[in-house]
């Protein structure tokens, strides 16, 4: 319990007739990097303000450490913020940005020079306290709301869509130094983004939420491998979907029918015998040969291919009414990646690499 | 292109030079007569003196602006200057909830609020200053009330006291407060105070450190459009005031009206024009550094 620095139970949070946040629940453990991904609009920036304390839920519980805040005002908790525009006091230079919380919670001077001096050397400011705000660039005003959060020391850190404004070089530098103060500092940090890379290369844990719900949490790993919904496995990477129907569950193992071809997938609680479901098949766990192989495969037509780089992505026709994606990795002596539109392929993949969804999720 | 027609200097640069002229003549025109030469002829007059036989003549002599300092006069000025600044801060004071209201709470109805607010311009002044006579005066509405709720036992003298004149002032230039403190307010990024609350200030201490100070522009425009007015203004004190609230707007219309001694109304117009044009710079310069805050 005590591990536990965020939690929600039940919270929902209504605008007029929509609802924001819909009987949500969270856990986030002390020193985690957590974050809550999904498009715009489905409610992750209103979870975050619940936290700060801008908003405050219709109904349900939120404790920060332990205690029950849901009704707290923001200056009563030990959380702090990186707007997304930065919110920084334009009437203040940097080293009174930094040091407003601290002035707020009554340090004396020597006290407050320090730790402005020690934090804004962390986000590498060093010697900036007197710049004027307008002076700085936006790189540079991302690392003066970092620090001005950070230096308070708090619970959590909350940081709303904080790289949305950068371009892509500073985004990169600004996602490794965030990675980096996380650790160095081991406060927890709590990440609003609709990157999926972004949610999916900083993050211990993601939140994938979708029209005020959550609808799976988990370390990045997990919910790109195994997604819960149809949603996630859509919002997150490339997926391909095909109908299919069960035939059989035994021993961890469910045997679908595609297209009058046995396949074996893993099997899934919930989906049994006889159901309607969907299978979902990343393309980079596709394989692409000439000839028949044993295992889970189809034949298909190819109809379209585009060199990418590093890998090649294929369309390949299965039926009259699906195209599979398939990304094959370019070697050197293009063997596996040489296939012209129109010539017919097999397309192959290993009996763990489909996930099965179930078909109630499917209503998006 | 031919080279006569683009050569610098050609017919055509000629032809649209007194296009320009021509463009800003009539406007010139107004300028110069009904600006630049009875400001003149005030300048002229103010230098004059009135001779025995009550007529004008010039003199070239500094005497009446002499004038202005001597003990009858210079407490009057003193006085405008203080009505003005009470007026001002009560503007400000009066002013800085209504825009505040407007500007974060109006929502859809903003502009029919701002509206609201000027709605009294659409009346006479004159007949808004003689409605506050009935509101004050001793058998008037708020006597009344009070004697009737039993708070006080004798009708209090309101009218024709310093208190009617700053009242009757603060009410007719409120608008000028409200508006460019509205402006100042309504820019005031939100996400400011929630950063405020964020880093655990409370209420009171978000407005004194963050919104205060970026409202300074609004502050010091609303402090000057109701000081400068107020200053000059001389139908309030006629109305509202007595002889011990006379103000140097009052002193200005006697000079003319009554005492037939232009010369020194025109040097007495000029000394307030000249201390107004002072709180204007006062004013840029401090709008310059406010701004350069926010």
């Amino acid at each position: 319990m005590n591990n536990l620095v965020v939690e929600f139970r039940e919270v929902t949070r209504r605008f007029g007739n929509v609802k924001a946040v819909d009987r949500v629940d969270l856990e986030v453990q002390r020193g985690a990097f957590f974050s809550l991904l999904g498009p715009s609009g489905c409610g992750k920036t209103t979870t975050l303000r619940m936290i700060a304390g801008f908003d405050e839920p219709d109904s349900g519980c939120i404790r920060i450490n332990g205690q029950d805040v849901t009704h707290l005002a923001p200056f009563q908790r030990r959380v702090n913020t990186v707007f997304q525009n930065y919110a920084l006091f334009p009437h203040m230079d940097v080293f009174e940005n930094v040091a407003f919380g601290l002035r707020r919670r009554r340090l004396n001077l020597r006290e407050i020079r320090s730790k402005v001096e020690w934090i804004l050397g962390l986000v590498r400011l060093d010697g900036m306290g007197r710049r004027r705000i307008q002076q700085l660039s936006g790189g540079q005003q991302q690392r003066v709301a970092l620090a001005r959060a950070l230096v308070n020391e708090p619970e959590v850190l909350l940081l709303d869509e904080p790289l949305a404004a950068l371009d892509q070089k500073l985004r990169r530098d600004m996602q490794f130094e965030l990675k980096r103060l996380q650790k160095e500092l081991g406060i927890t940090f709590v990440l609003v983004t609709h990157d999926q890379e972004e949610a999916l290369t900083m993050s211990d844990s993601v939140a994938v939420m979708n029209a005020g719900r959550v609808e799976q949490i988990g370390p990045p790993r997990d919910i790109y491998d195994h997604p819960a919904t149809r949603f996630v496995a859509d919002f997150i990477g490339i997926a391909n979907f095909l109908p299919v129907k069960v035939r059989s569950v035994q021993n961890g193992r469910t045997t679908v029918v595609l297209s009058d071809r046995e396949i074996l997938v893993p099997s899934r609680k919930g989906v049994d015998a006889g159901a309607q479901a969907e299978l979902s098949l990343r393309p980079e766990r596709l394989r692409l040969t000439r000839a028949a192989e044993t295992g889970n495969c189809l034949p298909g037509t190819v109809v379209d291919s585009v060199f990418m780089g590093a890998c090649t992505r294929f369309s390949v026709r299965v039926s009259e009414d699906h195209v599979l994606l398939a990304e094959q990795q370019n070697q050197q002596h293009g063997a596996c990646a040489d296939f012209n539109p129109g010539e017919p392929v097999w397309v192959n993949w290993g009996p763990s690499s489909a996930t099965l969804l179930p078909l109630m999720h499917s209503a998006r | 292109m031919s080279a006569a027609t683009s050569a610098p200097g050609g017919p055509r640069r000629i032809a649209s030079r007194w296009v320009g002229l021509l463009l800003v003549a009539p406007f010139l025109l107004y300028v110069l007569t009904f600006l630049v030469l009875p400001l003149a002829s005030v300048v002229v007059l103010s230098t004059h003196q009135v001779n025995d036989q009550y007529h004008l003549e010039p003199a070239w002599t500094l005497d009446n602006y002499q004038r202005v300092l001597d003990p009858e006069n210079l407490p009057i000025l003193l006085r405008s200057a203080r009505y003005a600044g009470l007026t001002s801060f009560f503007c400000l004071l009066a002013g800085y909830p209504l825009a505040w209201f407007i500007a974060r709470h109006g929502g859809r109805h903003k502009a029919l609020l701002l509206l609201l607010v000027m709605l009294p311009f659409w009346t006479s002044y004159l007949v808004r200053i003689f409605s506050w006579m009935t509101l004050l005066q001793t058998e008037g509405l708020l006597n009344g009330a009070l004697l009737g709720l039993g708070l006080i036992r004798e009708p209090l003298s309101l009218l024709n006291t310093p208190f009617s004149v700053v009242l009757g002032l603060t009410y007719g230039f409120l608008p000028f407060a409200t508006l460019p403190l509205y402006v100042a307010l309504e820019r005031l990024d939100g996400t400011l105070l929630e950063a405020a609350a964020d880093l655990g200030a409370r209420p009171a201490t978000t407005f004194w450190k963050v919104v205060f100070p970026l409202s300074l522009p609004g502050v010091v425009a609303g402090g000057l459009l109701t000081f400068v007015p107020a200053m000059g203004d001389f139908v309030t004190p006629e109305i509202l005031g007595g002889v011990d609230t006379l103000m140097i707007g009052n002193l200005i219309q006697q000079q003319f009206l009554a005492s037939y001694d232009w010369p020194f109304g025109s040097a007495l117009s000029l000394v307030l024009m000249g201390l107004m044009l002072v709180s204007i710079l006062a004013f840029l310069k401090l709008v310059g550094s406010a701004e350069s805050l926010a």
